[in-house]
């Protein structure tokens, strides 16, 4: 049985430890985790030059004079399984 | 199909093109344990929405499309949004709206179909072997045998489930959406995107299991585990 002192400090190590683990693993927004990166890597999404995001095109389009074209999918365009 | 020159040149000359994840893509991952790993998909499904430059859909595409019949039905609607540009948005509602009760008309006029699939043939033949592999068939005694795929070097814009999967999305899916988007008032892609994944589509986005819930887990005595 550990002491108070010992429990507290296994305690807050654990905790650290775990919260350091979360913090290493997190990912900013929009990128995989490099597990998952690695299980579906990143391709080139055709030959398509799209947009960075839907109102991207809109504005391009407010330009262009081209109506946009959105592609909904699950996944990822730009990685290997979606 | 993107990585196909005609279809990419096709979209890069007639609309401002962009992409969105939905949700993550279920992907079935089987360790064999020796260094053997074989990884699959499921539950896949598109949708290409043609909108304006405002942001708000002119009509939708649901499914896949093989390359030829994808372009074809794409020229048509890059036509009516440019129509649709120099309209207020109050007019442009009213011919929208106008637009696909024509549509919705034509539809409903043509020969009936056969037996309504709510699954696309071609994609199921490419991922029903996985479901049936993740989901045990209840009695696989009558378990049905998994259907043909295409042969590796298959030309997939030939392939007839394709061909199939396009004409019945061209007729049952794009009714769907016509009798929808008649009624409607101006929407944009996130506002219609549920409801055409879960009606057309047949892909609930709010269920996390996308209705592979019940023959995952239905009788699974290590579910209350699992949570």
């Amino acid at each position: 049985m550990l002491r108070s002192p010992d429990r507290r400090r296994f305690l807050r190590n654990t905790f650290t430890a775990g919260a350091l683990a979360t913090l290493g693993g997190g990912q900013a927004p929009g990128s995989a985790p490099r597990e998952e990166a690695a299980a579906n890597p990143r391709v080139r999404p055709g030959r398509v030059r799209w947009h960075e995001s839907f109102e991207a095109a809109c504005a391009a389009g407010g330009n262009s004079g081209k109506p946009v074209l959105l592609f909904h999918m699950m996944g990822r365009m730009d990685q290997k399984f979606c | 199909m993107f990585s196909r020159e005609d279809v990419a040149s096709f979209i890069q000359r007639s609309f401002e093109p962009a992409w969105e994840m939905v949700r993550p893509v279920p992907i079935v991952r089987i360790d064999f344990g020796n260094g053997h790993v074989a990884t699959r998909t499921l539950h896949g499904n598109i949708a290409s929405y043609v909108c304006g430059t405002d942001g708000n859909v002119v009509d939708i595409l649901p499914g896949i499309y093989t390359p030829a019949a994808y372009q074809a039905a794409l020229e048509p609607l890059r036509q009516l949004a440019l129509e649709m540009g120099p309209f207020s948005q109050s007019d442009r509602q009213a011919q929208l709206q106008a637009y696909h009760r024509t549509r919705q008309t034509a539809l409903n006029s043509a020969a009936q179909p056969a037996q309504a699939n709510p699954n696309d043939l071609g994609k199921r033949r490419m991922e029903l072997r996985v479901e049936q592999l993740v989901s045990q068939p209840v009695n696989p005694v009558n378990a049905t045998a998994p259907p043909a795929r295409p042969r590796p070097g298959t030309n997939l814009a030939d392939w007839e489930p394709l061909a199939v999967d396009t004409r019945q999305n061209e007729q049952e899916r794009r009714l769907q959406i016509h009798t929808r988007l008649a009624t409607s008032n101006l929407l944009r892609p996130d506002q219609i995107k549920t409801w055409l994944y879960r009606e057309v589509l047949h892909a609930d986005l709010e269920d996390p299991y996308l209705g592979l819930g019940n023959p995952l887990f239905g009788d699974d005595v290590f579910r209350e585990v699992e949570g």
